[in-house]
């Protein structure tokens, strides 16, 4: 569904916009953390990096998973492909469209106006 | 906001041509039927209601007859400087494209801004869920949670 895809982008785009949730990522990259080896860097109570933690899980972006008592949570990169392929795919749509822009401007304005 | 926060494409170009002209190509249907469309082979359908809040549609014929339709509202119009407008297509919706025209030696400075997370957008989203939280937390404060 395109809604759903749409709102899958969106969820990965939100929970990229804050730093702290970028250096959630960033940390997870490397290993697999517990929520409190992830909250010690950042000067926050557990319940504030929970809720960032919530926000990358909703973007599917960290997958949780529970021994015991302990949560563990690991990166899954898979959703940041579809923000790349989104930038991708309109830096070419855009490039393209003012080449063509360029072409149409040549043709009708032969002369062009180096001086506008 | 600063840059970092967003997701946004940035896409400049110079022309040789005065800056009206080029606003023109991005304003007048006519123009833009002649270069708006994905690709060699594509036609391009424009129609716009050119003022503040009204709406644009450029639908997309590719040369097998695939339509795609790419529509918004304007968002800011200042003639021969600046366009804004809200982007919705296949996959994208509620984006904001910026362009600015800038008058430099030799033409025309066009940049382009796509965002894909307006702050609009990120407004919604928060208030969505925070809404989640604070229903979470009110389940839970009447013991509805294991």
């Amino acid at each position: 569904m395109v809604d759903n895809k749409s709102a899958a982008l969106d969820a990965v785009l939100v929970a990229l916009a804050d730093p702290t949730r970028r250096a959630i990522l960033k940390s997870l990259a490397r290993k697999e953390r517990t929520v409190s080896e992830i909250a010690e860097p950042h000067k926050m109570t557990l319940a504030g990096i929970s809720k960032h933690l919530m926000v990358l899980e909703r973007a599917k972006l960290v997958v949780k998973r529970r021994e015991g008592r302990i949560q563990h949570c690991r990166l899954d990169p898979k959703p940041l492909r579809s923000v790349a392929a989104l930038l991708l795919e309109y830096k070419v749509f855009w490039e393209s469209r003012f080449d063509a822009l360029e072409r149409l401007m040549r043709e009708t304005h032969p002369k062009g106006n180096p001086d506008a | 906001m600063p840059k970092a926060e967003t997701a946004a494409l940035v896409v400049k170009r110079v022309l040789p041509f005065p800056a009206e002209a080029l606003f023109r190509a991005f304003s007048d249907p006519a123009v833009m039927n002649r270069w708006f469309f994905a690709g060699p082979g594509w036609t391009a359908d424009a129609s716009n209601d050119f003022r503040i809040g009204g709406a644009y549609a450029i639908r997309m014929r590719s040369e097998k007859g695939d339509v795609y339709t790419q529509q918004g509202i304007y968002r800011e119009i200042v003639p021969g400087r600046k366009l804004a407008f809200t982007w919705n297509s296949e996959g994208v919706k509620d984006s904001l494209v910026t362009v600015t025209f800038a008058s430099v030696k030799g033409g025309t400075e066009i940049t382009l801004i796509h965002e894909f997370l307006t702050a609009d957008k990120r407004k919604s989203h928060e208030e969505g869920w925070n809404g989640c939280l604070d229903n979470l937390a009110l389940a839970g404060s009447r013991g509805l949670l294991p």
